[in-house]
């Protein structure tokens, strides 16, 4: 494999472009997960394209810049008719996503077959949009993805405490005086940016997926923002790197998909404090610890000592959880601490 | 212009808008697109058991793989970690892309191409012909759909009463002993196959907008459910009609059309409804500040006492308002009869005095 890699100038040039793609869209995505707008990302993405085939007819050129500014506007677009129907009408969140999503790729069809006879050669290049052709990347669309990795990741840097503020405390950062107005926009900019450079690889099916699934798993495993961030990009560029290793015969996107869903899931079973696995051992372990001591509560409870056999108050005298004092048995300050971390729940 | 086609398109249509109204109303929207996307990894599978394209067992595997999405995804969302929209864009993609690799990879010479389950071929349905005793009856697809609509409008027929408490009140649902889960996978075992049916008519996108597009625009025009039932379909019916005759026109892709069309039809709703249309809410917003700054005027004057300074030009300072709207609202006022001005004072008639009680019991301020 690695010799591969060593050999094949393209090879080396398409996975580093997805190793930024990754590393964007893990950084987005964990700001994306905690807002809860984990489709917005599918959507967006839908919708941007009616933009890269306007783009293309307007200009009759299919180079990366023309089509990405193309599906930038097209995704605006789509943004301000979702977040300004919202406020004025009772049609829910979900109804205009999946409203705008759906109709905004018929209109990307219906722009397509416009064009299906003068296109010739680009139509194909059009057509990847759909499920990405992470193959075609060049060392110019690499410096772009470059490019746009930078601008993002200056601009978390620099607006890091209002970005944290303002997606937990929503009230509390305008209250201090900050717009949630400008925020609210960089965010959806900074989005916008990730999905549309993002579809050229992964397809506009899958971005959603390269963008949520780092962000979640992330979550799993940490509870600092900061720690989120970087392990969430560290997921995106793994699976990216992984996917597009593997998926060189196949499609790379559902590979690098399938490679971030497993982190996911894998995560929601082993995390540590969160996994489902976890919580089952700790759960074990708290009624292990119930059973083994509740004689111990008991006591604690009641002063007690008739239901206490001989050998579990050896027990306790030896591991110093209960004393002998004035002919009665009494709870230690070790015994104390005990009972009192079985009751908080602790199970160690 | 072909008549079966449009045959099609208007059963798609009543087929998918009629459900599309409880989901919008439940606020599950997107799980079309989930389902619509995860029934070609139930397709793909029951191929690889039966072989067989046209086997009847697909549709059984991709409803099933639909049932399973919407199962899957409940047990993420009750593990806590994860809300339920990123449950949602978790499996499905999962699930889709898992498909596309498997027929990526050992589908070569089968015709089973994502091109077409993506955007629907309507436009050759008419060549897959269905034969009954060697005599052609018409096209294959026509009658799918129509059985579809049949099964669709006799589930909302035969559970309207359980649908609609469900969906408004799940928890009244259970004391009245209607299992809402049970109802609930009815539905989600129904959307599952009409979208595994309407996808080779528009595809497992623009099936999303022919659900949800007439229903959403519905659930705006009208607040009864009978109604929105009723209203859901024509929607429907009219964007098919005009995408199809549109298409047809300038010679472009049909359902992408179509799924255009809803979402023009579904602005114009948004923007002219005469009660909860865009147009209609910012006059009445408008309506309503002018009566508020009119009202807080008035009171102003009344709670100003004799001695105290009344001047034109001093109320305008008091009240911070600008002198455009501070002139609107006088000369309002000087129009009603509620003030007059004397030697460039204000001063509250008595038929100010009775609209400011009025106003304020009505605005219940007082």
């Amino acid at each position: 494999m690695l010799n591969i890699v060593a050999n094949s100038y393209t090879l080396r040039i398409v996975i580093l472009g997805i190793a930024l793609l990754g590393v964007v869209s893990g950084v987005m995505g964990v700001f994306i997960t905690l807002r809860k707008q984990s489709l917005i990302g599918d959507a967006l993405s839908h919708a941007a394209l009616p933009g890269i085939i306007l783009a293309y007819i307007i200009t009759e050129n299919a180079s990366l810049y023309v089509l990405i500014f193309g599906a930038f506007f097209a995704a605006v677009i789509s943004i301000v008719l979702i977040e300004s129907i919202k406020k004025y009408s009772i049609i829910k969140n979900d109804a205009l996503l999946a409203i705008i999503l759906s109709s905004m790729f018929g209109l990307g069809q219906v722009l397509l077959s416009i064009i299906r006879d003068t296109a010739g050669q680009d139509q194909a290049r059009l057509k990847s949009f759909i499920f990405g052709q992470a193959a075609i990347m060049s060392l110019k669309d690499v410096f772009f993805l470059g490019i746009i990795l930078s601008i993002i990741l200056v601009v978390v840097l620099l607006f890091w405490r209002h970005l944290k503020l303002f997606i937990f405390d929503r009230s509390y950062y305008q209250s201090l005086g900050f717009s949630g107005f400008v925020i609210n926009i960089i965010i959806n900019a900074l989005t916008i940016l990730v999905v549309v450079s993002g579809i050229q690889s992964v397809g506009v099916i899958l971005m959603s997926a390269l963008l949520i699934a780092p962000g979640v798993t992330a979550r799993l495993w940490s509870h600092k923002l900061s720690i989120n961030v970087f392990l969430s990009a560290l997921i995106g560029l793994l699976a990216g790197v992984l996917g597009t290793l593997l998926g060189t015969n196949i499609s790379t996107g559902p590979v690098i998909v399938i490679f971030a869903s497993v982190a996911v899931f894998v995560s929601i079973l082993i995390a540590p404090k969160k996994g489902i696995l976890w919580r089952l051992l700790n759960q074990s372990m708290h009624r292990y610890q119930i059973k083994k001591y509740h004689l111990l509560i008991h006591l604690f409870e009641t002063d007690d000592i008739t239901r206490l056999k001989k050998k579990e108050i050896i027990y306790f005298i030896k591991n110093g959880y209960i004393d002998t004092k004035d002919n009665n048995y009494v709870l230690t300050p070790k015994g104390f601490k005990k009972v009192f971390s079985i009751m908080v729940g602790d199970s160690r | 212009m072909n008549l079966s086609i449009l045959v099609i398109l208007i059963l798609t249509a009543v087929s998918t808008s009629i459900l599309g109204v409880f989901l919008v109303l439940r606020k599950m929207s997107m799980m079309v697109d989930a389902i619509s996307h995860t029934v070609l990894l139930g397709i793909v599978l029951a191929f690889i058991l039966v072989g067989d394209l046209t086997s009847p067992f697909l549709v059984i595997g991709a409803t099933l793989m639909g049932l399973l999405t919407v199962f899957a995804i409940e047990v993420i969302v009750k593990t806590k970690q994860t809300d339920n929209d990123t449950a949602m864009g978790l499996v499905f993609t999962l699930l889709f892309s898992i498909a596309v690799i498997i027929i990526s990879t050992s589908f070569q010479g089968v015709h089973l191409d994502v091109d077409a389950v993506l955007l629907g071929k309507i436009e050759f349905a008419p060549f897959d012909k269905l034969y009954f005793n060697g005599v052609h009856i018409g096209p294959k697809l026509l009658y799918i759909m129509l059985a579809t609509t049949v099964i669709n409008l006799l589930f909302v027929k035969i559970f309207y009463k359980e649908l609609k408490i469900v969906s408004f009140d799940a928890a009244l649902a259970t004391t009245l002993g209607i299992a809402p889960a049970l109802i609930h996978y009815l539905l989600m075992g129904l959307v599952s196959l009409t979208a595994v049916a309407a996808f080779s008519a528009v595809g497992t996108i623009l099936v999303v907008a022919f659900m949800i597009g007439p229903a959403a625009s519905a659930v705006l025009v009208t607040k009864n459910l009978k109604y929105t039932l009723i209203i859901a379909p024509f929607f429907g019916i009219i964007n098919s009609i005009v995408g199809y005759i549109l298409a047809l026109l300038i010679d472009v892709n049909v359902s992408g059309m179509i799924s255009t069309v809803t979402l023009i039809t579904f602005l114009l709703v948004l923007i002219f409804d005469p009660k909860k249309g865009i147009v209609s809410i910012i006059i009445k917003r408008k309506s309503l500040k002018n009566l508020f700054d009119l009202v807080i005027l008035l009171m102003h004057l009344d709670s100003h006492k004799e001695y105290e300074e009344i001047a034109y030009a001093h109320i305008k300072n008091e009240l911070n308002w600008t002198t455009k709207q501070y002139k609107k609202h006088t000369e309002k006022a000087l129009m009603d009869g509620y003030i007059v001005i004397k030697n460039n004072q204000l001063y509250l008639t008595q038929l100010g005095k009775q609209f400011l009680s009025l106003k304020l019991n009505e605005l219940q301020l007082s």
